[in-house]
C-alpha cells in the first residue's frame, strides 16, 4: 500500500495510508492541535511531563519540548509564557531489576535533548520502596501501594509547577472509561477526560494530556520511527489484570468498527462537564496527617504508611 | 521463517508466506497490539511476507 505521495506506507487508518515522513507529521500535528485547541499551556510558566522511561511519556515530552519550542518562534501555535520552562518528573518506586532499567533510559534521553529531570523516589518520601512494602503488605496488592504513593508524590510536587502532561493515550483513556461503566464505578468516570483535577482545587496540580487522541499503536509507531530506543520492559508485578481484558474487548470491536476507540472517547468528552458538575460542589477533604487531598480524614498512602510502620 | 517476538524474548522458527495479517493470526496476535517489522521496515496487515524473510513482533502496550 502507498502514501498519496508514492511512498510506502507505514501506516494504514480506514481509508488513509501514510510513508513515515507523512506519519510523523500526521502524529506531531494532532498532538500540537490537542495542545493548541484546549489550551493546555496557555499562560503557563512552568511545565512538568510525568516520565517513566516507558514510551507515551518519552514521546510526550519529545513533543512537548518541540511544541515550546515551536510556539516561541510562530505566533500561531502559541501561548505558553515566553520563557516557559519544562521539567520531567520521574517515580522511583524502588522495583529491583525493573526501575533502573526505564529510568537510565530516561536520564540518557533527558541528557540528549537537554530537559532537566527530577527524580522522586518512594524511599526518601515514605522511607521504604514498593519491593519492601509488597514483602511485609499482605492486605494491599502491589498496584494498590504503587497507585496510591505515586499520586501522592505525582501530586506533591506536580503543585509546584503551573501544569503537569501525563502520557495517557487514547487506549489508556478508553480503558478507563469501559471498566468504571462495567464495574458500574460511575463515581470514578469523572475523574478521566483530557483535563484532569475533578475539583479545580489549589490541593490538586493541573494535568493535561497531549496524548489523549492518539491510539497506542500510533504512539509506539513515532516513538519506533523516530529511534527514540526504549527499552521493552514489563512491570515484575504486572499481573493479568480486568484492563487486559478491557483492551481485548476493545481492540476486537474496533478491528471491526475502525475509529470505534476515538468515538468512544469524543462522546465521553462530550457528556464529561455534566458529570463533573454532579461533583463540583464537594470540596475535598484534606488528610490530617501529609494535607494531601483525601477521601476520608487519612489519605491511602499515609494510611499504607502507618500499615508498613506496624508491621515492623 | 524467522520470527522474533519481543515479548516472549525468542525466535521461532515457522513455516509461512503470505499476509502480515494471516501471520499474526497464525501466532493469536492481534494486530492493534503489535507492530510487525521485516529488516527496518514497518509493514501493514495486507503486505506481504515470504519464507525467507526475517520478522521481528514488538508488543506496542506499555509494560505489558
Ligand atoms: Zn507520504
Ligand atoms: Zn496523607
Amino acid at each position: 500500500m502507498k502514501c498519496s505521495c508514492g511512498k510506502k506506507a507505514v501506516f494504514q487508518h480506514k481509508d488513509s495510508a501514510l510513508c513515515k515522513e507523512h506519519f510523523i507529521d500526521y502524529f506531531e500535528r494532532k498532538v500540537f492541535s490537542t495542545i493548541k485547541e484546549h489550551a493546555f499551556f496557555d499562560d503557563a510558566e512552568s511545565i512538568g511531563v510525568a516520565a517513566s522511561g516507558g514510551k507515551d511519556s518519552t514521546v510526550l515530552l519529545y513533543l512537548v519540548k518541540k511544541y515550546l519550542e515551536q510556539s516561541q518562534s510562530q505566533e500561531k501555535l502559541a501561548k505558553p509564557k515566553k520563557h516557559a520552562t519544562l521539567c520531567a518528573l520521574a517515580i522511583d518506586e524502588g522495583i529491583e531489576g525493573y526501575r533502573k532499567k526505564t529510568l537510565d533510559f530516561l536520564k540518557a534521553f533527558c541528557e540528549q535533548n537537554e530537559i532537566s529531570l527530577s527524580i522522586y523516589s518512594f524511599k526518601s518520601a515514605f522511607g521504604f520502596s514498593l519491593d519492601e512494602a509488597v514483602a511485609r503488605l499482605q492486605d494491599y496488592g502491589p498496584c494498590t501501594i504503587c497507585g496510591a504513593l505515586r499520586r501522592s508524590l505525582i501530586n506533591r510536587f506536580g503543585r509546584k509547577l503551573d501544569v503537569v502532561a501525563t502520557g495517557h493515550n487514547l487506549d489508556d483513556e478508553c480503558q478507563g472509561i469501559i471498566m468504571n461503566l462495567f464495574k458500574s464505578n460511575t463515581g470514578f468516570l469523572p475523574r478521566l477526560g483530557i483535563r484532569t483535577g475533578v475539583v479545580s482545587h489549589a490541593l490538586f496540580s493541573k494535568r493535561v494530556k497531549p496524548l489523549f487522541f492518539c491510539p497506542e499503536k500510533e504512539v509506539f509507531l513515532y516513538s519506533f520511527l523516530k529511534g527514540f530506543g526504549v527499552p521493552f520492559t514489563e512491570c515484575p508485578y504486572a499481573v493479568s489484570s480486568y484492563r487486559d481484558n478491557a483492551r481485548r474487548f476493545i481492540n476486537s470491536v474496533s478491528s471491526q468498527f475502525p475509529g470505534a476507540k476515538e468515538s468512544i472517547a469524543s462522546h465521553f468528552l462530550s457528556f464529561l462537564p455534566a458529570l463533573r458538575r454532579s461533583v463540583e460542589k464537594k470540596q475535598p477533604k484534606q488528610c490530617s496527617s501529609c494535607g494531601e487531598p483525601s477521601a476520608g480524614s487519612l489519605c491511602k498512602a499515609c494510611e499504607i504508611s502507618l500499615a508498613f510502620v506496624a508491621s515492623r | 521463517m524467522r520470527v522474533f517476538i519481543e515479548k516472549k524474548g525468542f525466535e521461532e522458527e515457522l513455516q509461512f508466506s503470505g499476509s502480515v495479517s494471516g501471520l499474526l493470526g497464525l501466532l493469536g496476535l492481534d494486530s492493534s497490539e503489535v507492530l510487525v517489522v521485516r529488516g527496518s521496515e514497518v509493514l501493514l496487515d495486507s503486505d506481504e511476507i515470504v519464507q525467507e524473510d526475517k520478522i521481528r513482533i514488538f508488543s506496542v502496550i506499555s509494560g505489558g
